[in-house]
């Protein structure tokens, strides 16, 4: 029987870079020329399978990049299991406004929380501004995940949040743990068997 | 010259039990106990009325003296706080087979035993004493009446009628019905008239209680001294109390544990009670006591109560719901303004599985110097009986000349109109003809009303002596009911009324307004594809398109603004959203969100009401929202809701900009009730409290077929926890 696992994650980076069409390649596979930016932040869920069978589903909060939404961000990373930080690759100044953010995290979200820092708009590559390697490096030294996508063209997309999946901690918790939901867990405990939590949910306390 | 009277109601149905302990403080309200006298004035007392419908005026042969003789205390703003006339109806009075059918001696000495309970706890008084000065019994009905001794001189004999009617088994058996007592107040021109009922009883009687209402309004008729018939209804005002009998429609769990509230939020659990209570849906519905009011209900049920075992903590009956059974409404006149001072139970009276209630009034009269004053007022009065019924017009119309009126404004004009900011405009009514002038709005089709939704006029009818005028207020008021139509630019504030002159030309007066679009009274789907403010939207209508469907906002931009401010100024207030907000900052704010223009404040206002404020702001525009935020059809999910997964699978249900606009303020909510509080009350209790009721708004009365899957208060608070859960 296959096992699944939910998790929350929450995409940052800067008004403009690609995070609501990155969601939108992941989720539904289309892209927009145009979209309107987003407000406070938009809500998706999607369902990845990974090869041994697990099942491992986001509930993905999308947060809108303008400065002026930037102080509900908290109210969206805390108790995230996962963030995906974007920059533009034709923008260095999105590289800075990721490294912000990626240094709030560190301070201020749950510490067991897998961060990736994603390249967006590799399709742009002639008008690069921010070189692999410089991205990279820095990924290393702040032990993150890296990788680069192209939301307009699809490339890398679903391989950064199979990445992802894979590197969250899919073990099966024990039977004493929290029921109701992954993330009715203690911080920093593991993701919640959502085979097991369906089918014990009636007993269960609901908190 | 304007007085005003205090006038006290007390309604207990005894269960027939006899007088047993204190009954003083139900009987004289709350005040200053001293011993003193009370007399008891017997020439009145009513004969024993046996089954059913029956009528009677009060014994001819009493002394009958029209006296001006007034206490000055009284006229001038009265020093003494007791009640200048109290009136007491007892409902099973008398229990046993035969009271059922008929009036026994037993039924009788029943009543003179409550008499003299009363009259002993009338001498607690501290205002001088009490007379008794009408009664009557229908069986296990009884209701009597006592006023000031000052006033008792005053009364006219031939002013007090009495009736009574029984709806009970064969309809009209008395062991229930009502009893009436019909009054002018001694030294004025107002009638008041008293009816004490007893409904049908049971849970799923609500349609017969509504009925046995109507039957009594139709069968109840006092009768003068000169055999005229007068219907309750004419009256100045009506009281109408007893036992009702309607109940709560709701799990008797939930409206245990919504008795059990204790907290500060007490007075919010009786509203929701009150919001599921039989007789104010039927109200609202217009199936019974249309047009009477009632004070909010702020005390616990009076039903049923219970001992020993077979009770709860409270002391109610475990078998059955609790209700507020016991009732006190009126039906006010626009001549004689009333104004209820008090409404509550007495819980520490304990002989009755039901509590008393009794409930505190004051009229505002005029106090008449002369016979002959009198007399014109009785003839105007007849006057008005005579224009409403056709034939007499019709007859009398070749002699009389045709009243006149002339109405200025002739159009009412009211400039900028903003959402949920009432205007206000006068309009004289003159008479210039020779004649008396009775007039009154009139729809403008058969089955209309005489004004939209978003205008109201006070008074609706009047009568205007000659060379006399008067004046009507209309108030122009958009709210969350009507303003969408306004906000999208499908009608606008402009509309024609019809006043009616009973015998002359009718008038046609022109009602019109700007009004200011705003984000407030819309859908969220209108609101998440504006492209702009409303403000702008809707002043550049054709520079501006809605957002395609596809391309619409996550969430509305007034929403995330409010957010936003929220979250950066006002996470450390520890009573936000559970404190109001200035209404004149909320005003100010509204203005802001609908013009999109950035938030300026009233210098001078700190940062704790301006965030109260906001907070305010954000749960009026949530309420202003056509449908909830979780929509209706999907309610019924909501209620089979057993775990965190389960309420998330209901948002995949929504539509995209829904589920984000949910989340996104549930997740707000979340995050303030971790934040650290010096509240002595649970925060996310108080917060689940306060947003479950808007998050999941019931749907309008008016569709059946979605109120069918509304949730009760708990199954709302329910769901909302599964938001707070991380």
């Amino acid at each position: 029987m296959s096992r699944q696992f939910q998790f929350k994650l929450v995409l940052l980076g800067e008004s403009a870079v690609g995070k609501s069409s990155l969601v939108l390649r992941f989720v539904k596979d289309q892209f927009e020329d145009y979209r309107e930016s987003t407000i406070g932040a938009a809500f998706l869920t999607q369902t990845v399978t990974l090869e041994d069978q697990t099942t491992v589903k986001f509930e993905i909060w999308d947060t809108a990049g303008q400065e002026r939404y930037k102080s509900l961000a908290p109210m969206y990373y805390r108790n995230a299991n996962c963030a995906v930080v974007v920059y533009d690759i034709t923008q260095s100044a999105s590289l800075e406004k990721a490294r912000n953010w990626i240094r709030e995290l560190q301070r201020q979200a749950d510490p067991s929380i897998v961060i990736a820092l994603c390249g967006n708009k590799s399709d742009l590559s002639a008008r690069r501004q921010v070189t692999q390697e410089e991205a990279q490096k820095y990924a290393e030294e702040e032990g993150l995940m890296w990788g680069e996508t192209s939301a307009k063209t699809g490339e890398g997309v679903s391989e950064i949040f199979l990445s992802i999946a894979k590197k969250l901690p899919l073990t099966v918790p024990s039977a004493a743990a929290p029921r109701g939901g992954a993330s009715a867990r203690p911080a920093g405990q593991k993701g919640v068997d959502l085979n097991r939590s369906t089918t014990q949910s009636q007993d269960g306390c609901n908190c | 010259m304007r007085i005003s009277r205090n006038l006290r109601m007390c309604s207990f149905n005894v269960n027939g039990r006899p007088p047993n302990g204190d009954i003083e403080e139900w009987i004289l309200g709350k005040r200053v106990h001293r011993k003193s006298t009370a007399k008891s004035l017997e020439p009145l007392d009513d004969d024993l009325d046996t089954g059913s419908q029956l009528h009677s005026s009060a014994d001819p042969e009493s002394p009958v003296t029209a006296c001006e003789a007034e206490d000055s205390a009284t006229l001038n703003g009265s020093e003494d706080p007791y009640p200048d006339m109290i009136i007491v109806s007892f409902q099973e009075m008398d229990l046993s087979t035969e009271g059922l059918l008929y009036a026994t001696a037993a039924s009788a000495s029943k009543g003179d035993a409550w008499i003299s309970a009363i009259s002993e706890a009338l001498s607690f008084s501290e205002g001088g004493s009490y007379l008794k000065i009408a009664s009557k019994q229908l069986v296990g009905l009884f209701m009597c009446i006592f006023v000031k001794e000052q006033f008792a001189s005053g009364c006219r004999i031939d002013d007090i009628t009495t009736c009574a009617a029984g709806t009970g088994i064969l309809g009209v058996m008395a062991n229930k019905g009502a009893v009436a007592i019909s009054l002018v107040f001694p030294g004025t021109s107002t009638r008041l008239s008293f009816i004490n009922s007893h409904l049908a009883a049971f849970d799923e009687m609500l349609d017969k209680r509504n009925s046995d209402f109507h039957d009594l309004s139709r069968r109840l008729r006092f009768v003068d001294k000169g055999g005229s018939e007068r219907f309750v209804f004419e009256s100045h005002v009506l009281f109408w109390m007893g036992d009702l009998n309607y109940r709560i429609e709701l799990p008797q769990e939930d409206v245990r544990e919504l008795m059990s509230d204790k907290s500060e939020h007490r007075i919010e659990s009786f509203r929701t009670l009150w919001r599921f209570d039989q007789l104010k849906s039927s109200q609202e519905k217009g199936l019974a006591f249309k047009g009477f009011k009632e004070a909010p209900l702020e005390f616990l049920p009076t039903y049923r109560f219970a001992s020993g075992y077979g009770s709860d903590d409270l002391g109610y009956d475990l078998k059955r719901r609790p209700a507020w059974t016991d009732r006190i409404l009126y039906l006010p006149s626009p001549m004689t303004p009333v104004t209820q001072i008090s409404y509550e139970s007495h819980p520490e009276i304990t002989m009755s599985d039901h509590k008393p209630i009794s409930a505190e009034f004051l009229i505002t009269t005029h106090k008449i110097h002369d016979k002959k004053q009198e007399y014109v007022l009785e003839d105007i009065l007849s006057k008005i009986r005579d224009t409403q019924i056709p034939e007499v017009r019709q007859a009398h119309d070749d002699r009389r000349p045709i009243p006149r009126l002339r109405l200025s404004p002739s159009t009412i004009e009211l400039g900028d109109i903003r959402y949920q900011e009432p205007q206000e405009a006068v309009l004289t009514l003159e008479n210039i003809g020779e004649t008396a002038c009775a007039w009154r709005w009139i729809p403008k089709s058969m089955d209309g009303a005489i004004v939209p939704a978003w205008l109201s006029v006070a008074p609706t009818f009047g009568l205007i002596p000659p060379q006399a005028s008067c004046t009507v207020h209309l108030v122009v008021q958009v709210d969350y009911l009507n303003a969408q139509a306004f906000n999208e630019g499908v009608s606008t504030i402009d509309d024609t009324l019809v006043l009616h002159v009973v015998g002359g030309q009718d008038h046609f007066l022109q009602v019109c307004g700007n009004y200011q679009a705003s984000c407030f009274g819309n859908s969220l789907n209108w609101l998440v594809r504006l492209p702009c403010s409303a403000r702008e939207f809707s002043k550049n209508r054709d520079r501006w398109e809605l957002l395609p469907e596809n391309g619409a906002l996550s969430c509305p931009r007034e929403l995330g603004r409010l957010l936003e401010w929220l979250m950066s100024n006002a996470v450390t207030f520890d009573d936000l959203f559970l404190q109001p907000g200035d209404p004149q900052v909320v005003k100010r704010i509204r203005e802001n969100l609908d013009t999109g223009d950035e938030f300026d404040f009233i210098p001078a206002v700190d940062k704790q009401t301006l965030a109260f404020a906001f907070g305010e702001t954000l749960i009026q525009l949530l309420e202003s929202l056509s449908e909830p935020l979780i929509p209706w059809a999907l309610h019924g999910d909501c209620a089979n809701a057993t775990s965190r997964d389960m309420a998330f699978a209901i948002i995949h249900e929504m539509t995209s900009y829904s589920a984000s606009s949910l989340v996104t303020i549930t997740a707000f909510l979340h995050f303030l009730s971790l934040q650290p509080s010096k509240r002595k009350t649970d925060r996310v209790n108080d917060l689940v409290l306060k947003f479950a009721p808007i998050l999941l708004r019931d749907p309008p009365a008016d569709s059946p077929e979605l109120l069918a899957s509304s949730l009760s208060p708990l199954q709302k608070r329910r769901f909302v926890e599964y938001f707070f859960v991380t």
